[in-house]
C-alpha cells in the first residue's frame, strides 16, 4: 500500500501543478519555497533549503564549492553591458516608455519580449548583460529569470546583487546595511551561497567570471558599512567570486573602514553617475572623478599588489520625477552631441583611466535611464535644449562608440 | 656632414683640433706641463689674443628641427608609457624660434636663458610648443654649484575629429636639479667641469574636447607623472684661435615617485637617459667676431626617455652665434 502511494503520489502533483509559480509552495528546494506570508523579512530560507536537502540527500554534509568557475572570461568581452530588470513596467512611474514589443505595461517583460530584448541588445553591439538579482525569495525575482533560462538569447550574464533595497538585512529597505550585525553578516553569507548554488554553478557556461571567479556586482557597496571588507575576504575565500561594487566616484574613500572595503572589492562600476541636474557638468565630474579613482587603484596595486578593475558606466540621462516621494531633478543631456561627448570621454579613456571593458548601462525605467527602444510621446519627445535619443536613439550612441565595428 | 660630426666628436675626446689643425706654436700658450686644463689664471694670460672672449652670447638654430614625441602615441593617449611602447621619437620642425639661448659668462658664474616657442603645422594637426629654461652655475675656486629649472608646454590641436568633436592635447613639463661639483678653468675660456645632481621633473598630459555646438567643456588629466633625477654631467671646452671645441656628457636616472605596478599601464619606474653632445664653434672672420657658427652633434646612447618631459636638440645642430 505505502508503496503504491510512493509511487502514485509524484505523479498525481505533477498532474495537479500547472506552472513553475505554484511550485513553490509545494518543492523545497525550488527558490521561492519559504512562502512569504508565513516568514518574518528575516527569515533565512536558504538555511531552511539547507536542511530540507539534507533530509533529502541523507547526509549533513556540506558540498564542496568548486575552486574555478568555467565561465565566460569578462576581459573577452566586446560590447556594452546592459542592466535588464524583472520589474513591471508602470507608465505613471515611468519616464521612459519601452515600445510595446519589448514591454507591456504593468507587466514584467515576457519570455518572447525578454528574447527581443537580448535581440536588440546584441544588434546595437551589447556584448553582455547583468541581471537585477535578489536572492530573497519574497520577490520572486529568481523564479523569473528561470522562467527566462536566465535569458539564453542575450549570451553571457552576470548578476547584480540586489543589496539594499528588498533584502533580508537590516534594514530590509534603503538607508546603509552595518555588516558588522551578525545577523546581516550571516544573510549575507547565505545570499552569496544561494546565488553561487543556484545560478552561477548551473548556469556557469554563460556566467562572466574574471579568471575563473564568478563576477557579482552590487550596486551600493558604499552603504555596506562596519567591516564589511572581512566578509567580502570570507566569500571570495570559500567561493569563486569577484565582487564589483559602487563607491561614487565623486569622491575618494576617507573612513579606514571604507578604505578597507575598496581594498577587498576587486573592481568598480557605478550604477548612476549622480551629481547636478547638467548633464555636461555630470559626465565631467564623473570623468574627472574616475581620474581620481584610478589614481587611488595604483595605490593600493603598489601597497597591496593587487589590481583592481575600473569599469565606466554610460548614462543616457536620468529622470525619476515621476516616482512618488522623490524630488531630484531631472537630467538630460542638451543634444545628441552632448551624449555622444560623454560616450566619447568614456572610449578614449579606456585602457588608462577605465580598463577596457563595458561600458555598464542601465534600462531602468523609472529612472529614465533605460537605452531600451522606447516610444516617442509628447512628453518623451526631442525637443530644443533636452535630447531624450527616444525611439532608437541611445541605442545608436552606445553602437556608434562601443559597437561591433567600433573596437 | 657625418664626418664632421665624427671628427668634432673625436676630437674632443683626444683633444686635438678640428679638421686636423694643430695649434700654432705660440710662445704664450701653455707649457706641456700645465696643459691646458690648468686651473690658474696663467692660462688665460697665455691665450692668443685675437679671439676676443665674448661674455654673452645668442644662440639662434639655423636648423629648426627638435627631438619630440611621434604624434601617434599623443593620438593613441599613451604618451606617459615612454618607450614601453613603439613608435617613440620622431623630429619635427617648430621653427626658428623654438630654441634660443641667452649666456652670459662673468668671472665664475654661466648664466644660461633658454628657450622659445614654435609651430609644426601637417594635414591634419598644429603641435605648439613653448618653455623656458634657466641654468646657472658659479664656480668657488675649483668648487662648482648650480642649479637649473625649466618649464615647457606643448599643445597639439585636433589630435582626432571622427565624431565631430576635435580634441586638442595640451602637456605641461617642469622641474629641477641643483648640482655640486669641481671645474678648472675658466667659464669664458677652457674649462672642464664635472658635476653631480639631484632633481625633480613632473609631467601632466591632458585632454580638451571642442565642438561647435558644445559647451562648458573642462580638459581632463590623461596623466601626471613625476619623478625624481640623478645625475652625473662632465664639460669642458677647448679655445683656438678661430675654433673652439665644447663637449658635454650626461647621464641621468630618472626614478618614479609613485610606483607604476604596471609598465603597460602606467610606464617604467625606473629609466636612465645618457648622451653626449659636441660643438664646433667656428669665428668665421676674426675682425669681425660678433657672427659665429656652432655645429652640434648628439650622440645618445639609450632610448631619449626624456623626451616624456620635454623636447630635445636633434642629432645634428648648426646655430648661429651672436657673442658680445
Amino acid at each position: 500500500m505505502l508503496s503504491k502511494f510512493l509511487v502514485f503520489a509524484p505523479f498525481i502533483l505533477a498532474m495537479i501543478m500547472p506552472g513553475c509559480e505554484s511550485c513553490d509552495s509545494s518543492m523545497p528546494l525550488s527558490p521561492t519555497s519559504i512562502s512569504a506570508e508565513n516568514k518574518s523579512p528575516t527569515a533565512n530560507p536558504i538555511s531552511e533549503a539547507k536542511e530540507t536537502m539534507g533530509e533529502i540527500l541523507g547526509n549533513g554534509q556540506p558540498t564542496e564549492a568548486p575552486k574555478v568557475i568555467n565561465g565566460v572570461e569578462l576581459m573577452s568581452i566586446h560590447g556594452w553591458w546592459a542592466n535588464i530588470y524583472p520589474w513591471d513596467y508602470i507608465p505613471e512611474k515611468s519616464a521612459v516608455h519601452p515600445v510595446s514589443r519589448l514591454w507591456t505595461p504593468y507587466q514584467k517583460p515576457s519570455p518572447f519580449q525578454m528574447m527581443e530584448q537580448c535581440r536588440q541588445i546584441k544588434d546595437f553591439g551589447g556584448g553582455a548583460v547583468v541581471l537585477e538579482y535578489s536572492p530573497n525569495q519574497n520577490l520572486d525575482w529568481h523564479n523569473y529569470w528561470l522562467s527566462n533560462d536566465f535569458v539564453n538569447g542575450c549570451g553571457s550574464f552576470f548578476l547584480l546583487y540586489e543589496h539594499i533595497n528588498g533584502t533580508r538585512f537590516i534594514p530590509a529597505n534603503d538607508g546603509p546595511k552595518d555588516m558588522n550585525n551578525p545577523y546581516n553578516r550571516k544573510v549575507f553569507k547565505d545570499d552569496i551561497d544561494f546565488m553561487f548554488k543556484n545560478v552561477i554553478v548551473p548556469y556557469q557556461s554563460r556566467y562572466i567570471t574574471m579568471n575563473g571567479r564568478a563576477v557579482i556586482y552590487m550596486w551600493s557597496s558604499v552603504q555596506m558599512t562596519g567591516d564589511f571588507a572581512s566578509l567580502l575576504l570570507e566569500a571570495k575565500d570559500k567561493y569563486p567570486v569577484f565582487f564589483i561594487g559602487s563607491e561614487g566616484m565623486l569622491g575618494l574613500p576617507k573612513r579606514p573602514e571604507d578604505l578597507e572595503r575598496v581594498k577587498a572589492l576587486d573592481g568598480f562600476m557605478e550604477y548612476s553617475l549622480g551629481g547636478p541636474a547638467n548633464y555636461m557638468k555630470a559626465v565631467q565630474d564623473y570623468r574627472a572623478g574616475s581620474y581620481k579613482w584610478r589614481q587611488l587603484l595604483r595605490n593600493i596595486e603598489v601597497e597591496t599588489g593587487k589590481k583592481h578593475l575600473l569599469i565606466p558606466t554610460f548614462q543616457a540621462a536620468y529622470d525619476d520625477t515621476k516616482v512618488p516621494g522623490r524630488t531630484n531633478p531631472a537630467m538630460y543631456p542638451r543634444s545628441l552631441e552632448e551624449m555622444e561627448y560623454h560616450a566619447r570621454l568614456i572610449k578614449d579613456a579606456m585602457g588608462t583611466v577605465y580598463d577596457r571593458v563595458g561600458p555598464f548601462v542601465v534600462y531602468e525605467l523609472p529612472e529614465g535611464a533605460a537605452v531600451i527602444e522606447s516610444q516617442c510621446t509628447p512628453e518623451t519627445v526631442n525637443r530644443r535644449g533636452r535630447y531624450t535619443g527616444c525611439g532608437l536613439g541611445r541605442l545608436e550612441v552606445l553602437s556608434k562608440f562601443f559597437g561591433r565595428g567600433a573596437w | 656632414m657625418i664626418r664632421v660630426l665624427i671628427l668634432v666628436i673625436l676630437s674632443t675626446f683626444v683633444g686635438a683640433n678640428a679638421f686636423g689643425q694643430e695649434p700654432k706654436p705660440d710662445k704664450q700658450r701653455a707649457p706641456l706641463l700645465c696643459p691646458r686644463l690648468c686651473p690658474s689664471t696663467q692660462l688665460l694670460n697665455t691665450k692668443s689674443n685675437k679671439v676676443s672672449k665674448r661674455i654673452v652670447f645668442l644662440d639662434v638654430p639655423v636648423t629648426s628641427l627638435r627631438k619630440t614625441v611621434d604624434i601617434r602615441r599623443i593620438k593613441n593617449g599613451n604618451l606617459q608609457l615612454g618607450t614601453v611602447l613603439e613608435p617613440w621619437e620622431d623630429k619635427i620642425s617648430f621653427g626658428p624660434f623654438s630654441n634660443l639661448a641667452l649666456g652670459a659668462y662673468l668671472g665664475g658664474t654661466s648664466v644660461v636663458l633658454g628657450g622659445g616657442f614654435g609651430k609644426n603645422t601637417t594635414e591634419d594637426t598644429i603641435r605648439r610648443t613653448r618653455g623656458a629654461k634657466l641654468e646657472i652655475d658659479q664656480s668657488v675656486w675649483m668648487v662648482l654649484f648650480g642649479t637649473e629649472g625649466f618649464i615647457e608646454q606643448e599643445k597639439v590641436s585636433e589630435i582626432s575629429d571622427t565624431t565631430g568633436l576635435s580634441v586638442n592635447f595640451a602637456r605641461l613639463s617642469y622641474g629641477g636639479k641643483g648640482w655640486i661639483g669641481f671645474k678648472i678653468g675658466q667659464f669664458k675660456d677652457d674649462f672642464l667641469a664635472i658635476k653631480l645632481g639631484k632633481g625633480y621633473v613632473a609631467t601632466e598630459g591632458e585632454r580638451l574636447y571642442k565642438s561647435s555646438s558644445l559647451l562648458e567643456t573642462v580638459p581632463f588629466t590623461i596623466y601626471f607623472e613625476d619623478f625624481d633625477i640623478e645625475s652625473v654631467s662632465a664639460e669642458g671646452r677647448w679655445r683656438w684661435d678661430r675654433f673652439s671645441l665644447g663637449t658635454r656628457a650626461d647621464y641621468d636616472w630618472y626614478e618614479r615617485r609613485l610606483i607604476s605596478p604596471d609598465p603597460y599601464r602606467y610606464g617604467k619606474n625606473k629609466f636612465e637617459d645618457f648622451a653626449i653632445k659636441g660643438t664646433l664653434e667656428i669665428v668665421p672672420v676674426l675682425k669681425f667676431q660678433t657672427i659665429r657658427f656652432l655645429v652640434r652633434g648628439q650622440k645618445s646612447f639609450f632610448e631619449r626617455s626624456g623626451l616624456l618631459f620635454r623636447n630635445e636638440d636633434p642629432n645634428l645642430q648648426f646655430i648661429l652665434r651672436i657673442a658680445f
